[in-house]
């Protein structure tokens, strides 16, 4: 009974040997093919295993097909089994040979034993080989009017099977209204399930072709159909009822009475041992209270038990499932586990994905031991503070992390101070000066040093050593890898430039001519807009760089509205675990040409959609970025690809900016006049140098300043360079319809 | 859509496919290797249990050494999937005799073959119940040519009830002696400060049936819970005897419990299948009694020593004991030497896990023995991380003890034969996650 094991263990070099034992297997099922002695049977199970371990690993086994189909005259079930299994891998490559199998198959499915019937149904309609559709019909339909309930069970997923294989042949046969009338029916249960899934899928992709599949799929959504299901919905197995009750989810009942009838013939089904069920039920609950407030709230009460035994008992990955759907409820309804929080606290031996989830929810949890913990913890901290509970404390806390001296500790609470600063501007001084105190030597990471450019551009005239501070930094320019930390730099010696000019200017110089020279494009424009925008005006460009500020009160990472309600319409399924409508996920065009390509790419997106993209924006050097509306990050979420997201706002920013210094002229002379060779360039930088000592004395002479307007790049090439932002913006078109 | 899954693989540690089964053609037959390359051979795995990769998404499951993956295609029901999953792989258990490994499915994986047949079909789960597959996948073949007409007579009768209603438990079961084992199983999770307060603590318990009767035997069970006490003394309109009466936070019921007559009586009635199954499973956060008290002094003594004073002390009843008591107390990486002085049981040093492993065999309640160490560390000069101090954890075992004070009144046994059964009732509560931070 032992598997050919040996070949199995070492795949490899299994591979040449192989062929020889294939060809040997050959022989041996030939001779046996015509015998009739007894305990044929016995040494054919051991070919036929030994055939389907081999195949099972990847050695292709395709050439016994014919020797195959010649021993399949058998009547042991395991045997047939096996050789069913066999013909439906290799049928959709063989289809000639196929055609021998059909015999067989067809005697099978009129056997007297309904085991050997059902099996030779299904095996028949598993071989997916389209032209030989014509010989599925009949045995199906003899099937869906079988006496004997395993077969139709067979039969019914068997239409489904045609339905993919040729959806003319199914239609034509009129099979989804025989599956139809055996749903309405059948006095078994499974066959019931099985009809009912087979028409869900059948119709719902006809629907866009045939009036009928629409008119089909909403009458099982009909008052009585949905009667007759929920009625019978104790006699289900576990899998069908969580079919059955996404089905009625889907049923608006007409009135109230009717909502409290379903709620309670239902409520049961929040005691099930199967936790499918369980978020079935619950999701079809929220779903049928949603216009009923003070209900919807009880409903809310009523799930939490169960919800929190789900989480408490199963495998890891169980309540990793089940705590994504408590993550959307617990934003969707905050108070609602308000005192049961201590189910949040994570358990020393949990899997990261647990914790991280549970931690989203608990957003209090600091000092771990892994790493990655750690600085989920720190976050969440600061997402507390963000949500305005007890700021005095928690900027205490981030202090005090910041004294950690732990170099990944301090990068996180870096972000997460400087976002809180921008929430909660009263606090400045107590942070300012721990800020002060850090050295950007100590800083490695690009989010948690650009956040460190940003205050001490933002605060330059409270810290002491803000200037020099980013004159080192500014020394060091080719040494940075990432565009993300140069944009803020730049943007950070703008700031500090007009608070504190005279000690600010020669970094500023420097500042603007390493911009200029960089091969990063929106490094290059962004400082090559500064540069203009002071030339044209100097008390324009304080007002651009440093616009009075109004404290911000909600972050743009918060999910639209739109697309909350959104997922929480599709409850219960991954739309929850992505945390993103299904349409961004399964429709072919939203994942575009390059889907698989980034996901090659970047490996981290899918797993934490949400906070990949959005730091790298939050961190904008510009408010105005920040004030984004949501629909333009969600456009840009859509595609999950970091670097058009990344772009696109920043160009948007920069062209508005543009707009408010009241230079319409010189956006259309900006498109042609941009240097971007070296020596070009290096024309301007000599430029650059007169520039800073001329405004030296005060940052108020508006004298518009002369570049050197000849440095003109021939069109064509830089056109080149900016078709590319056009086609992102338009896909970002497409993906918001 | 609950599963709709497109294939299931089975592989190895090492990424070798043990089984395959492809459901249906809307995903390429490289699945496998697009998960070897971006989920088995990256950091990414353990990560998230869930993944995208191109157009599909991946569902996989470790179970010992074998991973589980589920392909689909679409917006999947994931909930649904993981419990096919987990229903699955103790189908597969209760096939082979309880193990479930690599060599486990070597040995099977013709069968497994077959069970993959009718447990989902075109990626919809099917009937996963062992009693009822049990009745028609053998590995023995149900008819051979030497007895071809008269033996298939079981088979129509089976293939009847893989479908029937009532799929749980067969007619016409006959035993010489009619008994019932019932056990009430308790895990205490605990997460205790180091100062001693409890911050978080509850009890997650199970009821655990083993049936050996005859017939369609109904049976009723009564527990000192508070709702179905209630309802009790409401019906016989007389004040509920003196004594704890329990609250449950939570229960959920095997398929087998009439849920209408549960709601509206509060009384737990089933005709139950033949054989083991877990009957109920419930959740209680209040009023649990904690079993063992652990008080820990953990002094870090200049760079190089440590003294470490553990107090666990047994809080159950004096004539109780608890069974298999071993407490793990971390120390940190560095350590070079460990001297112990113990009351009770015997300790060592674990360098695989950093842990101080002490053992308990027997340990009566009413007691508190004493641990105490002093712990040598090599001195290091570079590192500059501090020891992050993780939980001491705890095992044990405490016969004929609930944590949460759950009893059970009485479990009466009706069949229309008459028949005299006999019922033992066990308890025994054990360590969940038992965690004390020092």
């Amino acid at each position: 009974m032992a598997p050919p094991a040996q070949s199995q263990r070492s795949p490899s070099p299994s591979q040449p040997s192989g062929k020889g034992e294939v060809s040997d297997l050959k022989m041996q099922l030939r001779q046996l093919a015509g015998s009739r002695a007894p305990g044929t049977d016995d040494s054919k199970r051991d070919l036929f295993k030994k055939v389907i371990s081999y195949m099972t690993i990847g050695i292709d086994v395709s050439s016994v097909f014919s020797e195959m189909v010649m021993c399949s005259a058998t009547s042991d079930i395991v045997l047939k089994k096996m050789c069913y299994l066999y013909v439906g891998n290799y049928a959709k490559y063989n289809p000639d040979l196929a055609l021998l199998t059909i015999n067989f198959l067809q005697r099978d499915c009129k056997d007297e034993d309904p085991m050997i019937r059902g099996l030779a149904l299904r095996s028949l309609c598993s071989l997916r080989v389209p032209n030989l559709v014509e010989y599925l019909v009949g045995p199906l339909g003899a099937g869906l009017k079988d006496g004997n309930s395993y077969v139709r069970m067979v039969a019914a997923v068997g239409v489904l099977k045609l339905y993919h294989i040729s959806a003319s042949t199914c239609v034509d046969a009129d099979f989804p209204a025989l599956l139809k009338h055996l749903m309405l029916n059948d006095p078994d249960s499974q066959v019931v399930a099985n009809c009912l899934s087979a028409l869900q899928e059948i119709w719902g992709l006809e629907a866009s072709s045939s009036e009928e599949a629409v008119r089909g799929r909403e009458a099982l959504i009909s008052k009585q159909i949905i009667y007759y299901l929920l009625n019978r919905i104790k006699e289900f197995s576990e899998w069908a009822q969580c079919t059955v009750l996404e089905l009625v989810s889907k049923y608006a009942p007409p009135d109230s009475n009717e909502i409290f009838d379903i709620m309670n013939l239902l409520e049961d089904r929040l005691q099930h041992a199967n936790g499918a069920v369980v978020l079935a039920t619950i999701k079809l609950f929220l779903q049928l209270t949603m216009s009923m407030t003070d209900v919807h709230q009880q409903v809310y009460e009523r799930i939490k038990a169960p919800l929190l035994t789900l989480v408490s008992s199963g495998s890891p990955e169980q309540s990793y499932a089940v705590l994504s759907h408590l993550h959307l409820l617990v934003i969707r309804a905050p108070m609602l586990f308000a005192s049961d929080y201590k189910h949040f606290y994570c358990q020393y031996n949990e899997p990261f994905y647990v914790k991280k989830l549970k931690l989203e929810m608990l957003t209090a949890y600091a000092a771990n031991v892994d790493i990655p913990i750690a600085r989920e913890s720190i976050r969440a901290v600061g997402k507390i503070a963000l949500q305005q509970y007890d700021v005095n404390a928690i900027v205490d806390r981030l202090l005090q992390f910041l004294e950690m001296e732990k170099d990944y500790v301090t990068a996180e609470t870096l972000v997460l101070v400087k976002d809180l600063l921008r929430k909660y501007p009263q606090w400045s001084h107590d942070c300012i000066a721990v800020i002060g105190n850090i050295s950007s030597n100590n800083v490695q990471e690009p989010k948690a040093k650009a956040a460190l450019i940003w205050m001490l551009g933002e605060y330059a005239q409270d810290m002491q050593d803000a200037p020099y501070a980013l004159e080192g930094l500014i020394e060091d320019w080719e040494d940075e890898n990432s565009p993300e930390v140069r944009l803020h730099l730049l943007t950070a010696v703008m700031k500090c430039f007009f608070r504190r000019p005279p000690e600010t200017q020669k970094a500023l110089g420097a500042a603007l001519a390493a911009g200029l020279a960089d091969m990063h494009q929106d490094v290059h424009d962004r400082a090559l807009f500064y540069y203009r925008l002071l030339q044209h005006s100097v008390s324009v460009a304080n007002s651009v760089v440093n616009p009075t500020k109004q404290a911000v009160s909600v972050f743009a990472d918060i999910q639209s509205s739109e697309i909350k309600d959104r997922i929480f319409d599709e409850f219960n399924s991954l739309s929850v675990l992505y945390q993103k409508p299904s349409y961004m996920f399964t429709d072919k065009e939203h994942q575009g040409p390059f889907a698989f390509s980034e996901e090659l790419g970047n490996l981290s997106i899918g797993s934490e959609p949400a906070d990949d993209i959005l730091p790298a924006q939050r961190v904008e050097a510009n408010d105005e970025d920040l004030l984004l509306t949501t629909t333009e990050k969600e456009e840009s979420r859509a595609h999950g690809n970091n670097d058009s997201a990344y772009n696109a706002p920043a160009y948007d920013s920069s062209l508005s900016q543009l707009a408010v210094s009241q230079t319409e002229g010189e956006l259309v002379s900006l498109d042609q006049t941009v240097p971007a060779d070296a020596p070009q360039a290096s024309s301007a930088i000599d430029d650059l140098f007169g520039l800073g000592l001329s405004i030296a004395p005060s940052p108020a002479p508006s004298t518009p300043l002369k570049l050197n307007s000849k440095a003109v790049l021939d069109p064509s090439t830089f056109q080149q360079k900016w078709r590319q932002l056009p086609v992102s913006i338009s896909q970002e078109d497409n993906s918001s319809e | 859509m609950p599963v709709a899954a497109s294939a299931i693989y089975f592989l190895n540690l090492r990424g070798d496919v043990l089984i395959n089964r492809l459901y249906r053609d809307d995903v390429g037959g490289n699945m496998v290797d697009a998960f070897r390359m971006h989920i088995m051979q990256t950091k990414e795995l353990g990560t998230c249990p869930v993944r995208q990769i191109g157009g599909c998404s991946f569902f996989y499951m470790r179970i010992s050494n074998v991973y589980i993956v589920i392909v689909v295609s679409s917006n999947a029901n994931v909930a649904c999937a993981f419990k096919f999953v987990v229903e699955a792989v103790s189908l597969f258990k209760s096939y082979f005799g309880g193990a479930f490994d690599e060599d486990a499915i070597r040995n099977n994986f013709v069968l497994i073959y077959e069970l993959l047949d009718e447990i989902m079909d075109f990626g919809y789960p099917q009937n996963l119940s062992p009693e009822i597959l049990k009745l028609y996948i053998t590995q023995e073949g149900v008819r051979s040519p030497f007895s071809s007409k008269p033996t298939d007579k079981p088979v129509p009768n089976a293939t009847l009830q893989v479908t029937g209603a009532v799929g749980w438990r067969r007619e016409g079961l006959v035993y010489k002696k009619n008994e019932v084992f019932l056990d009430i199983v308790e895990s205490v999770n605990l997460l205790m400060s180091s100062k001693g307060s409890v911050l978080r603590c509850d009890v997650t318990g199970k009821v655990l049936m083993k049936c050996f009767l005859s017939g369609m035997p109904d049976l009723k069970l009564g527990l000192n819970d508070k709702i179905g006490l209630e309802k009790e003394s409401q019906l016989k309109s007389r004040p509920t005897k003196s004594g704890k009466s329990i609250e449950l936070d939570d229960v959920t019921f095997h398929q087998c419990v009439n849920l209408t007559r549960f709601n509206s009586e509060k009384t737990v009635s089933f005709v139950p299948p033949d054989g083991e199954f877990e009957l109920m499973k419930y959740r209680i956060t209040e009023g649990v009694t904690l079993p063992f008290r652990v008080l820990p002094t953990i002094k870090e003594l200049g760079r190089t020593r440590m003294e470490v004073n553990v107090k666990v002390k047994s809080v159950f009843g004096a004539k109780m004991f608890a069974l298999g008591v071993v407490i793990k107390i971390p120390v940190p990486k560095q350590t070079a030497k460990t001297n112990f002085q113990v009351t009770s049981g015997r300790a060592k040093y674990n360098a695989s896990i950093d842990c101080l492993v002490w053992k308990i065999r027997k340990f009566p309640g009413q007691t508190e023995p004493t641990l105490s160490a002093e712990v040598e560390l090599i001195s290091t000069i570079a590192e500059k991380k501090s020891w992050t101090r993780p939980p001491i954890q705890m095992e044990f075992q405490v016969p004929m003890f609930t944590a949460s004070g759950l009893r059970v009144r009485f479990l009466k046994v009706w069949e229309k034969s008459g028949y005299n059964t006999v019922e033992w009732v066990r308890y025994i509560t054990k360590a969940g996650s038992y965690e004390i931070r020092c």
